[in-house]
């Protein structure tokens, strides 16, 4: 996303504003300030720039059904980020990575504007449109000008050498053609009213975003693939023990090491992130449930480090192998052919697409061991039955009939 | 009956005669209506008008909103814009 000159991000479209339900508000009433004053300094005294930082003050006497359940969504809570920071971590670290988050991680919170009248204000800001409101936000301008180091360059095709996503390059969808306004807004306030499991069942509390029924699904689209209904064997053989992306996904983003400080010389937070590497790996699924039952998920490498926030303290992550550090992904680079789908042995007896233990830093093995692979699936036959004598050598491993003998590593 | 008994009689006689003579002036009297004054029907009596010359009534103007004249206006955006500070990136890597 280009930036934007200072006079671009706040130059109204006045004719096409004013003519719009919001234009037919007095600027102060949202902005505060004086409109009296001709002089910038004292026009701008009391100046709100970002009204919806108090959501109910600036959209809630009109949009209340969205503000009531729009500040517990993700968008606005952060909510995943508190998750895994506190179960890496005991409650008397609390306290400091809450000032590590307030620095670091808060800036990400989105507010209505942030996307509907501008661009985030954490990527630079600016008006979309000459301050109209926009129903729909542009896509680039606002889910990936944030979700874009990985989501973003996947599902548009940026990293190098690498297609975009079959649903964007083919079916010209954007983010909210499977995320819809109700679940960025949050809606319904209670999870389980969308992430329910069958009648009559009770859902364990949510922990993860993954846990529930799926919400998006590629099954709202895709019902007889997701099914094994569809005539293809594949589907038929695999739908229910691996995710739709371990077949249909290819190579995406990992990253390592992330570290965050207050720098000496300016004052301000920055981070420091490692490797970015773009890899493949097939986990094990480590949170299978009934709503997604899969043995096997693609994992992304999250940028954490036990030692990540050590500006802010010692030890600030005791329990930092309480959670994998190949997280389970769902990479947006959907493909309908694939590596994978070339053949049953390029999955089968095939140890480079599988997370196994050699594949993992010292230090982590821990960490993942709920995700790492203990047996890669055997070599098949023409028949696709497991070969009696399957054997592959990969990268100094030897597998035989799936069994990893880590004793033959270099 | 004495003479002083008939004089006695005579006086109340008398007195109530006078009494109920008055009660019946009070309630015998008919209402009569009242005679009204006949009184003319106004007629217009075309008299002269001075005007009084006053200054013609001003228009309130319609207060100017500063807000709007200069975030429209991409010059006075760009020349009251504050100067670009550098800023130095000290993030490093995907963030």
């Amino acid at each position: 996303m280009a930036p934007l000159e200072p006079w671009q991000k706040v130059l109204v479209n006045g004719l096409a504003f004013l003519d719009t339900v919001h234009g037919h508000i007095a600027c102060v009433d949202c902005h505060g300030g004086d409109q009296e004053q001709a002089n910038k300094e004292e026009a701008h005294a009391g100046l709100i720039a970002r009204p919806s930082l108090d959501p109910q003050a600036a959209c809630g006497d009109c949009h209340h059904n969205v503000v009531a359940t729009q500040v517990n969504s993700l968008h606005s809570t952060l909510a995943g980020y508190t998750k895994v920071l506190e179960t890496r971590s005991v409650p008397e670290n609390h306290e400091a990575l809450g000032e590590m988050f307030g620095n670091h991680c808060a800036s990400c919170h989105t507010t209505c504007g942030d996307c509907h009248v501008s661009q985030p204000h954490e990527v630079g800001g600016g008006f979309l449109s000459g301050h109209l409101f926009v129903r729909t936000p542009p896509m680039t301008r606002t889910c990936t000008a944030c979700h874009g180091s990985r989501v973003g360059n996947e599902y548009l095709g940026q990293n190098e050498g690498l297609r975009a996503d079959v649903h964007f390059r083919q079916g010209r969808m954007t983010c909210v053609s499977c995320h819809t306004g109700a679940e960025l807004h949050g809606q319904p306030a209670n999870c389980n009213d969308c992430h329910s499991g069958p009648v009559g069942s009770e859902m364990p509390e949510r922990h993860h975003r993954y846990d529930g029924v799926q919400s998006p699904s590629c099954g709202s689209c895709h019902v007889t693939a997701t099914t094994g209904q569809d005539g293809n064997a594949m589907h038929e053989q695999h739908s229910a023990d691996l995710s739709c992306q371990v077949c249909h996904s290819i190579t995406y983003s990992s990253c390592d090491d992330c570290h965050v400080a207050i720098s000496e010389v300016t004052g301000n937070p920055f981070y420091r992130s490692g490797n970015t590497y773009l890899t493949f790996f097939i986990g094990q699924n480590p949170i299978r449930s009934g709503q997604r039952p899969y043995r096997y998920v693609p994992v992304r490498h999250v940028p954490i480090a036990p030692t990540s926030y050590e500006f802010y303290g010692d030890n600030l992550l005791p329990n930092f192998d309480a959670l994998p550090t190949w997280a389970y992904a769902t990479p947006h680079n959907i493909q309908r052919n694939t590596p994978q789908t070339e053949s049953c042995n390029a999955c089968h007896g095939n140890a480079d697409i599988f997370l196994t233990e050699d594949k993992v830093r010292e230090g982590y093995v821990e960490a993942n061991r709920s995700v790492i692979v203990p047996l890669v699936p055997p070599l098949l036959d023409e028949d696709g039955r497991p070969l009696a004598n399957g054997l592959t050598i990969t990268n100094g491993i030897t597998v035989t009939n799936g069994i990893t003998d880590t004793a033959t590593q270099p | 009956m004495s003479l002083q008994g008939k004089s006695l009689v005579a006086v109340l006689v008398g007195l109530l005669v006078m009494g109920l003579a008055a009660c019946a002036t009070q309630t015998a009297v008919p209402a009569q209506a009242v005679p009204q004054p006949q009184v003319a029907p106004p007629t217009a009596v075309p008299t002269e008008v001075v005007v009084i010359p006053t200054e013609a009534p001003l228009e309130e103007p319609e207060p100017v909103n500063e807000c709007l004249v200069c975030h429209t206006d991409k010059d006075m955006l760009i020349e009251t814009a504050a100067p670009k500070v550098e800023v130095i990136k000290e993030s490093e890597g995907v963030g």
